[in-house]
């Protein structure tokens, strides 16, 4: 069901538009007859009709018959004669209706004004190339339009005259025709408002031959004015442009003309109409006629003024000044310049040498670029020996031997002497004898290991004194398989000082800090060799007893071995403690150093009756650093955590030690006691040294922590507790293998 | 009144050196109990138990002083020794004045620490025998009534019997009663006697006196 209405609705619109284009209305040509008042071929003419007939058909798309009749109204005069013509017409467009008829020159316009009644009622007329003179006095039906010529001898003079401002002549030239003679009539006013300026002369009685003669002598400063010449004294029809072009060429003095048809024939110029403006506006005219306008109500109308047009050609024939011509004229026929005629070679020309030139440029180019490569090499060279002199980095190359192959201006300075001096000697021999080995070894691993670790070796002097170096090394691969070494090396004795005297700082601080807890060592020294004396003088007794206890005495020794070995461990722990040695790396169970300072201090503690309450995680990762300076961390933190709770606390004071495994695999040991805490400002003081709240002491140990904790690459901080008393926590990260084990 | 042998009672943390201890007083024919702990002697202690107690000062827990002060306040007279790591003078000053009997660096000689062991079983005697002396005294002083105690604080305090009487609201008589039954009561003869007696006893005075 909606399927057969969908085809209903498609057949339905397929005739609806069917019926539109059918529709669709079908104009029938539009008919122009067309009266050419003269005879056929006439160049100027042909130009105005063209251009009329151009101007309709490209501006409808109707179809346009045009039908045409000669009259050559001038020559073909008479009423018998217009009779019979009038009667072939009328037999001739029997059945045809024109819509517009197009009278052309003053001819068809007579004819038209005549016969039109007769021949086509009703139909609108246009005309064109008619002077305006001609119309003057005649009375034209309402339906007759069109266009007035725009010839314009008078500025064509006026020109004249501002090209030959000498001129004192003018010689006027035409034909014995009756067109001839209507001009000939109509300049001779305009040339006698010139009278006492020029004198004229008019060469008009002669045959044409005679008046190429008469122009031929005339002098320089003539103007010559060419109007027409249908016909010449001998009755002689002539085409106009080609008498121009004659009288051109042979008059000694500029010629001058206003018809369009004898520009670029050899006249200089004129002002001149442009046929094809006129032919095409005429066109226009009609259009709007067949177009329905009615032609009552469009009048006669001016063809297109005319212009200035000048030949250049002849400006330079006659040697005058383009200085001298006018704004607006339009100088025409101008020769191709030397580069217009010759661009083509002159292209070519200066291509080839341009390719030439860059050929030339590119290999002169080339030839400095060579030049400036090897001057830059040299520079660059210059360069990098400068740098390599000019570093405060000590630069050397050896042989695997140490000998040395290449040393820089630092190197000489830093061991004071020459450069020749230095050069193949092996460097081993700068370095303390203790220390060769060592450098030996670490020179045979340059190279071997991907990531390169500088190495800090000790130098000897010349005056005797030691200094520090760090440096590194790479192998450097010479052609013909040498190998060199090159070593980069720096001066570290200030920074191994400053290291040396952290280092002395950290001891005696640690030195400081056992004195402290001497009164505690010393009870934990006390402990074993109280037992021992007691064990001692208990055996002495069993030994004068008799018979003597051996069993007892037995046991009793036994103790006394025990004790005094444990009385040796306080000793060795101790002395440990005290030893100055630089920092190791090792890999250190936090936990047991918190244990070994909990066995240290527990004297300390007791005596302080503080006690401390560990809590230790059971797997916690090792990290990388020094026993003992991490038990001296320990023992600081510890002891400041007790003096901080001594002052004035009525129950017996409390510290909680704990250690746990943070960020993954680093350890942190957090110290919270119940002291008095830290006040605000003095929070991130505390580290600095010298900086105490103690009444004793110099305030260096918790700097001293603080740059033992960073040395071992980790953190120490303080922070005070929401209740009371302060947490000290400090993080180690965890030792990730490698290394010495 | 005990009569058994005075102990040393040893005291220390250290389980070696109060083995050797015990090995070396035990060797020179005293009679010797160890303990490792403080609290663990105050847990055992006898305060009747002649002797003495040789303690460490530093330990864990109660520490020495701690000890002795435990020990005055549950009416323990016995003497100690002190023991110390470091020969810290305040605190023994300390010490000595609560009633130590001696105060010991360690490492203790055995001649030193004989000796000190035997004063101090001389003073625990002679305290031993005070304290037994007082209490008789107090048994005496024990058996007089409210008023008997009441005059003998006024005698003791100088009054004469007529200014007794007026201070209690009674005649001279009366007073002169009291006062022969106190002498008969505390077994004294002279009003010396009686003083000294009452003075040796703690009898407090009225809250007036002369």
């Amino acid at each position: 069901m909606a399927r057969s209405r969908w085809y209903f609705l498609v057949g339905v619109s397929l005739l609806c538009s069917t019926v539109a284009l059918g529709a669709q209305p079908e104009h029938a040509p539009w008919r122009v007859l067309f009266l050419r008042g003269t005879a056929l071929f006439s160049s100027s003419d042909m130009i105005y009709d063209l251009a009329m007939r151009d101007a309709i058909t490209s501006g409808t798309d109707r179809v346009v018959e045009f039908h045409g009749e000669p009259l050559d109204a001038v020559r073909f005069t008479g009423t018998e004669f217009e009779q019979e013509l009038m009667e072939f017409l009328r037999k001739k467009y029997r059945n045809m209706k024109f819509d517009l008829i197009v009278a052309a020159g003053p001819g068809a316009l007579d004819f038209a004004a005549r016969n039109r009644n007769a021949l086509w009622p009703e139909t609108p007329v246009v005309f064109y190339s008619v002077l305006a003179e001609s119309l003057e006095g005649k009375r034209l039906p309402p339906d007759f339009t069109g266009l007035t010529l725009g010839l314009d001898p008078a500025g064509t003079i006026d020109l004249a005259m501002l090209l030959q401002p000498g001129a004192r002549r003018i010689v006027v030239v035409a034909g014995k025709g009756a067109y001839d003679n209507n001009w000939i009539r109509r300049v001779k006013p305009l040339v006698e408002r010139h009278r006492g300026r020029l004198d004229a002369e008019y060469l008009i009685d002669e045959p044409l031959p005679e008046i190429l003669d008469r122009v031929s002598k005339l002098p320089a400063d003539t103007i010559v004015l060419y109007l027409s010449m249908i016909r010449d004294a001998q009755n002689r029809i002539r085409v106009l442009p080609e008498v121009a072009k004659e009288l051109a060429q042979a008059s000694s003095a500029p010629v001058y003309g206003f018809f369009e048809t004898y520009f670029g024939m050899g006249i200089i110029g004129g002002s001149i109409a442009s046929f094809r403006e006129e032919g095409v506006q005429a066109g226009r005219l009609a259009l709007r006629i067949l177009n329905g306008e009615k032609a009552e109500s469009l009048p006669v109308q001016p063809a297109p003024p005319a212009r200035c047009n000048i030949d250049w050609r002849q400006l330079k024939r006659w040697r005058i000044a383009e200085t001298r011509v006018p704004a607006g004229c339009s100088v025409q026929y101008r020769e191709p310049s030397f580069w217009e005629a010759y661009r083509r070679y002159i292209v070519a020309t200066v291509l080839v040498v341009l390719v030439q030139a860059t050929l030339i440029l590119g290999l002169l180019v080339n030839r400095a670029r060579r030049k400036g490569a090897e001057r830059e090499l040299r520079e660059s060279e210059e360069r990098y020996r400068e740098v390599v002199d000019s570093q405060a980095e000590l630069v050397c190359r050896y042989l695997p031997d140490t000998t040395l192959t290449f040393v820089n201006e630092a190197y000489c300075r830093f061991f004071g002497r020459r450069r020749e001096e230095l050069i193949g000697r092996q460097f081993l021999e700068l370095i303390p004898e203790g220390d060769r080995a060592a450098a030996l070894e670490h020179v045979a691993s340059i190279g071997k290991e991907p990531r390169q670790v500088a190495y800090q070796q000790k130098v000897l002097m010349p005056d005797g004194s030691i200094c520090w170096q760090e440096w590194v090394g790479h192998t450097i691969r010479l052609p013909r398989g040498v190998v060199e070494l090159q070593g980069i090396g720096r001066d570290v004795t200030d920074r191994k000082r400053a290291e040396e005297a952290n280092q002395r700082l950290t001891h005696l601080s640690r030195v400081a800090m056992l004195g402290e807890l001497s009164g505690s060592l010393a009870h934990e020294l006390n402990q074993p060799l109280s037992a021992i004396l007691a064990n001692a003088q208990a055996a002495q007794r069993f030994l004068a007893h008799n018979p003597a206890n051996f069993d007892e005495i037995g046991d009793i020794l036994q103790d006394i071995v025990r004790d005094d070995k444990r009385a040796g461990e306080v000793i060795r722990r101790l002395r440990v403690l005290f030893r100055k040695e630089e920092m190791q790396h090792q890999p250190v169970d936090v936990n047991e150093v918190v244990q070994e300072v909990m066995q240290l201090m527990r004297s300390e503690l007791m005596n302080r009756q503080v006690s401390v309450v560990t809590r230790l995680a059971p797997e916690l990762p090792l990290v990388k650093g020094d026993r003992v300076h991490l038990q001296q961390v320990l023992v600081n933190l510890v002891m400041n955590g007790c003096e901080a709770m001594t002052a004035g606390s009525e129950r017996r004071p409390r510290l909680s030690l704990q250690t746990r495994v943070v960020n993954a695999n680093g350890v942190e040991v957090t110290l919270i006691d119940e002291g008095t805490g830290i006040s605000p400002d003095q929070v991130e003081r505390i580290f600095e040294p010298f900086v105490t709240t103690k009444a004793q002491g110099l305030g260096l140990g918790l700097s001293v922590c603080r740059t033992i904790i960073q040395a071992h690459g980790g953190r120490l901080w303080a922070s005070n507790n929401a209740d009371r008393g302060a947490t000290f926590r400090f993080t180690l990260p965890a030792h990730t293998g490698g290394g010495s084990q | 009144m005990n009569s058994a042998p005075p102990t040393v009672f040893i005291v220390d943390d250290d389980a070696s050196v109060l083995k050797a201890l015990e090995r070396l007083i035990a060797g020179a024919g005293l009679k010797v109990a160890t303990f490792d702990s403080p609290q663990r002697f105050l847990d055992c202690h006898d305060p009747s138990t002649p002797g003495c107690l040789v303690l460490d000062v530093e330990m864990p827990g109660l520490n020495g002083v701690e000890l002795q002060r435990a020990l005055a306040d549950r009416g323990s007279i016995l003497p100690i020794i002190f023991l110390t790591g470091h020969g810290d003078v305040p605190k023994g000053v300390q010490a000595m004045k609560r009633g130590a009997v001696d105060f010991l660096t360690k490492p203790a000689d055995e001649k030193d620490l004989l000796a000190a062991i035997g004063q101090a079983f001389d003073r625990d005697r002679v305290l031993r025998q005070e304290r037994g002396g007082l209490a008789e005294i107090h048994g005496r002083l024990a058996t007089l009534t409210a008023r008997e105690r009441e005059v003998l604080a006024y005698i003791v305090s100088g009054r004469r019997n007529k200014q007794i009487a007026a201070d209690l609201g009674t005649v001279e008589k009366t007073i002169k009663v009291h006062r022969a039954r106190v002498m008969e009561k505390l077994k004294v003869r002279s009003l010396a006697d009686l003083v000294r007696l009452a003075e040796r006893a703690g009898v407090e005075r009225p809250p007036y006196g002369s």
